[in-house]
């Protein structure tokens, strides 16, 4: 965008010709500097557009999240790995046992009858999230920009994370369990398990919540607060559409909140991240207090990597071992940084 | 392969004397469904239709020779078993503490589907956590088990009952952290599950008839001695899609409303010192805005026979047991005929049953009185095929069955009736105060036009033409009623209607608009548009609304007063059981549909149409009357001999805003009421 309409070959062939006209003799001593020209302090974003602000914000806090998969070549088990505090969720696929996964078609099916009520919010929910937070808080570009910005890389973060997840985590659509699932919107190529829809809008919700309240999401959860009936809806949505399971919205959820945590740890630089972990599989429905209590937080010494395992407890193990082999590769990492580092630095 | 009927047989194949349920339990048998796998059978044995009810039938001897599908997890066998057992006295009052209320309490029983408990609006007094609902039963959610697996509610026939500590209990936990998790809220007390087909689900919906009849009913502000018992019955799927249980599900409800009031009653007698009088229990006004667009017009149905038996009851002899029905919204459906047959030509109607239609297609005929033994010719030609007419065998005095035919393709129906296609069955009515005279009555049923599971179980859409007559012995009008049709999924895209076709019928005036029953020309008498000869908008009123112990409620725009043109139209020269007792608001204004109402989240508000709220609204008047009849005088004495009836006829001639010229009866009954005599601010106030 230039300074008076959007860029053109016209334009551009303008502007070459209006310089060869007005520059002068640029080898003429004595170049004019911009008198009102600023320069930004190190610490400060303000002079990046808003877009561009979040993309430097976003790429720099990414790299902080490391996705761990059970094991190098097989699909499974996932951990999420937040670089300032170690390890903060652990989700688990449900079976891939066709019988078992029909189990979970009948609450597809069931919520299928709400299809012409949602109908809108499914459409429109298929690429903006952000617009129905933004109905619950007074937000936009003018009122509460960091705020619209916040959430906004929030949700970036999220659909980088879940990606992986996903990948590492694949389980089949309910389109490829039942054909009489006939979904409203087309089934995306993607796992099923978790919902990248309840990643994100819990995410949103928990740093949502944080903001105007203060309070944690399992306070959120337990007074059912605004953004998080809101995140609820949406990822139910989802359901009602016909492209995910509940088992996929309560893992979204429990993966949502944790990173939704660890962006508050970001943002004001306080605050616990603590470890969560969800284990797919037949659930009855998807209200606040089945979420509630997939958020139980466990802490890492607390969690028995046998507990509620199946046939995959072993990887799991693995998960545990490559945790600390790659804990051992950063602290490598961190020293020989430390001796490679110039004086003073 | 264009389906034939076949000649008229014997009954003994039939086995019930509803033709409703005969025509269920053969479709099972020509799908080839799994019975088990959604309804209990066996359904009616016994006697369905009665002319006379026996003074003082109880519950036991109502009930125990019928039945109806229920989903399994909702069904208590133990107690259908033992209820024969149970013996005329049998007791299915609840365990427990009932509520504590006043003398002077007035109960609305509002019969639904998908109506709220949690409400704000249905708090007494606007304080929260104090449900004005006394109990709220729910026939189709899962029976409530113990830790050890025993019946919590062994008493109840089917589903879950709560009452108003419970309730009230349940909205305090859901609200005690905060806002309330209503999904939750609704799952746990089983008027919402999201898992099985056919399973409650309105309320998950954004709105819900129930939620919207029990606010204009009951919602806001009411006078205190105003409580609510509410039943909320089950899904369509169950009902079935020509409405064919609904009768049963209601009277069920009918009955626990009064069994839970008595039960209250009995509770709290004791503590009033005396200042009930001579009353036996507390007056009672049920909305049920449902009905069933054909029927016996001249009442005999189950409902009306339940209704007859509560009233007869001693508890209930001196005390109001008062019930309203819409009368429906199919006024322009092309759903009603009626034919004067005489020994001439065979009177002929035209059936339009529309393509890829996935529920059944069924026609109910009655004639007017005929001699005991005649017999009625009768075809219903299949499109393309020529009408043969058959005549009926003899019809004598039997509410039974006496014969059917099938419609089948091939020469036999096959071991298991898989050729058959459709049936029709026919049974006479004896008239009470004529031996010698019966009303016939045949029914007609035909398969869907679309059929996924089963694509070859079908009837050809088209035009079927319906011939009757000639009738040689004297000149016989004969109605021709297209039965509800529902459909079973959740947004009605199913279940396509039927109509009936005649040359002088049109849909539409000159101008392009709707054509009504009447035009409503100014300062001058109504004009009777529906003079088209067989296909009538007379006589399209619900048949469930038709019957002397309930009343029906028609419908008009509050803006000007002008009857909705759906609103479903009485007969012309008829008794008043057959016409509207009164009109009430459905819409607003020309350019505002509907009425107000709650949606099904607490707080939201639809407007919504059809004479289903006009009739809410009329529970309302009637209930609030009674209360304040009942706060002048405790004893009760100023509802002694009190009927809504009466009552409805008296004030709506008094409320309508312009008595002259008089609008049709056919069409608002003795007049127009308002909902807005000190009602609607009230009831707009919390």
């Amino acid at each position: 965008m230039h300074a008076g309409s959007a860029p053109s070959t016209l334009l551009q062939a303008a502007l070459i010709t209006t310089q060869e006209g007005v520059r002068g003799d640029w080898t003429t001593p004595g170049a004019v500097p911009d008198p009102g020209v600023t320069f930004p302090s190190p610490t400060s974003l303000e002079y990046l557009s808003s877009s561009r602000r979040m993309q430097v914000v976003r790429s720099a806090i990414a790299p902080l999240f490391r996705v761990l998969p059970s094991g190098p070549f097989s699909h499974g088990a996932a951990l999420l790995w937040f670089a300032p505090v170690g390890p903060i969720a652990l989700l688990q696929r449900p079976s891939l046992d066709m019988d078992e996964l029909k189990e979970q078609i009948d609450l597809v099916l069931g919520y299928s009858d709400l299809r012409l009520d949602r109908s809108a919010e499914i459409y429109a929910q298929k690429d903006d999230l952000l617009s129905f937070f933004g109905s619950a808080v007074r937000m936009n570009f003018r009122d509460r920009e960091d705020l619209v910005e916040m959430l906004a890389i929030t949700q970036g973060v999220c659909s980088d994370i879940e990606m992986q997840v996903k990948h590492q985590c694949w389980t089949p659509r309910p389109i490829d369990v039942d054909s009489r699932v006939l979904p409203i919107i087309q089934t995306p190529d993607h796992s099923s398990f978790p919902s990248g829809h309840a990643v994100e809008a819990f995410a949103m919700a928990t740093v949502l919540h944080r903001y105007v309240t203060g309070e944690t999401p399992e306070q959120g959860l337990e007074s059912f607060a605004l953004p998080f009936r809101i995140a609820q809806r949406i990822a139910v949505n989802r359901i009602v559409a016909g492209v995910h399971f509940a088992t996929d919205t309560v893992a979204g959820a429990v993966l949502g909140i944790a990173i939704g945590e660890a962006m508050i740890r970001m943002l004001w630089s306080e605050g616990d991240v603590p470890f969560r972990r969800y284990i797919g599989g037949s659930t009855d429905d998807v209200t606040s207090d089945i979420i509630l209590k997939a958020q139980e937080p466990v802490t890492p010494g607390d969690f028995d990597a046998n507990a509620g395992l199946n046939e995959e407890t072993d990887k799991y193990s693995r998960v545990e071992t490559m945790m600390r082999n790659a804990a051992v590769e950063h602290a490598k990492a961190y020293a020989e940084a430390i001796a490679d580092a110039p004086e003073g630095a | 392969m264009v389906p034939k009927w076949t000649d008229w047989e014997c009954p003994s194949d039939v086995g019930t004397t509803s033709p409703y349920v005969a025509w269920h339990n053969l479709k099972i048998q020509i799908r080839g469904d799994d019975e088990t796998a959604f309804i209990e059978t066996p359904l009616n044995k016994g006697a369905a239709l009665q002319q006379a009810t026996p003074v003082g039938e109880t519950f036991t001897e109502v009930f125990q020779n019928e039945g109806a599908p229920m989903r399994t997890p909702a069904k208590n066998t133990a107690f259908w078993g033992n209820l024969s057992a149970m013996g005329p006295t049998a007791d299915w009052a609840p365990q427990g503490t009932a509520p504590k209320v006043g003398a002077d309490t007035v109960i609305l029983g509002v019969i639904d589907r998908g109506a709220p408990l949690h409400h704000r609006r249905l708090n007494a007094g606007g304080t929260d956590a104090n449900s004005r609902i006394l109990a709220a039963w729910q026939q189709d959610a899962d029976l409530k088990e113990d830790d050890c697996g025993s019946l919590v509610q062994p008493f109840l026939p089917c589903g879950r009952e709560y009452y108003k500590c419970e309730i009230d209990d349940a909205i305090t936990t859901a609200r005690q952290n905060g806002a309330i998790d209503e999904h939750l809220f609704n799952t746990k007390l089983g008027l919402v599950k999201m898992e099985g087909p056919n399973a409650p689900r309105s309320l998950a919906r954004r709105q819900s008839h129930g939620a919207a009849v029990l606010d204009v009913a009951a919602g806001g502000d009411l006078p205190d001695n105003v409580y609510v018992i509410v039943v909320n019955m089950p899904d369509r799927a169950t009902i079935g899609a020509s409405g064919t249980f609904l009768n049963y599900y209601a009277s069920l409800a009918m009955w626990r409303i009064a069994r839970i009031a008595e039960w209250i009653w009995d509770a709290n007698v004791a503590d009033w010192d005396g200042k009930h009088g001579h009353r036996t229990c507390f007056p009672v006004n049920v909305n049920l805005s449902f009905g069933k667009n054909a029927g016996p017009i001249a009442g005999q149905s189950f409902l009306q026979r339940s209704i007859r038996a509560i009233r007869s009851l001693p508890r209930w002899r001196n005390v109001p047991f008062e019930v309203a029905l819409p009368v429906g919204n199919d006024n322009l459906e092309q759903g009603f005929a009626e034919i004067a047959l005489g020994s001439g030509d065979p009177g002929k109607v035209g059936w339009r049953v529309p393509p890829a239609d996935q529920t059944d297609n069924v026609l109910e005929i009655w004639t007017e009185p005929v001699r005991n033994g005649a017999q009625l010719a009768i075809e219903v030609a299949p499109p393309g095929a020529g009408a043969s007419l058959v005549g009926s065998k003899p019809l004598t005095s039997d509410p039974a069955i006496t014969s059917w035919r099938r419609l089948q393709v091939g020469d036999a129906p096959g071991p298991n009736n898989e050729n058959v296609r459709g049936a029709m069955y026919a049974r006479a009515f004896p008239v009470p105060s004529d031996p010698s005279l019966v009303r016939l009555q045949i029914t007609v049923f035909l398969l869907p036009t679309l059929d996924n599971t089963s694509p070859d179980k079908i009837t050809p859409p088209g035009l079927w033409e319906v011939s009757l007559g000639p009738f040689s012995e004297h000149a016989l009008d004969v109605t021709l009623a297209v039965q509800t049709d529902q459909s079973t999924g959740p947004d009605g895209g199913t279940g396509l209607r039927s109509r009936l076709v005649h040359p002088g019928y049109d849909r539409h005036l000159p101008n392009g608009r709707r054509r009504d029953s009447y035009a409503y020309p100014f300062a001058t008498p109504p004009v009777d548009q529906d003079n088209g000869g067989v296909v009538l908008r007379h006589g399209s009123m619900n048949a469930s609304s038709s019957m002397e112990e309930i009343v029906a409620i028609s419908a008009h725009r509050k803006m000007d007063g002008r009857p909705a043109d759906y609103a479903a139209t009485g007969f012309r020269n008829r008794s008043d059981v057959r016409r509207p007792a009164a009109s009430l608001p459905s819409e607003t204004g020309a350019a505002h549909y509907g009425v107000i109402a709650a949606g099904a989240a607490g707080g939201s508000a639809i407007p919504i149409s059809g004479t289903s709220f006009a009739c809410a609204m009329a529970s309302r008047r009637i209930i609030v009357h009674m209360a304040d009849l009942l706060k002048r005088d405790m004893a009760g004495g100023h509802l002694a001999g009190f009927t809504a009836r009466d009552w409805l006829q008296i004030a709506a001639a008094r409320e309508d805003p312009s008595p002259a010229p008089q609008l049709p009866q056919a069409k608002v009954g003795a007049g127009r009421m308002s909902f807005a005599v000190g009602d609607e601010a009230r009831w707009r106030r919390l």
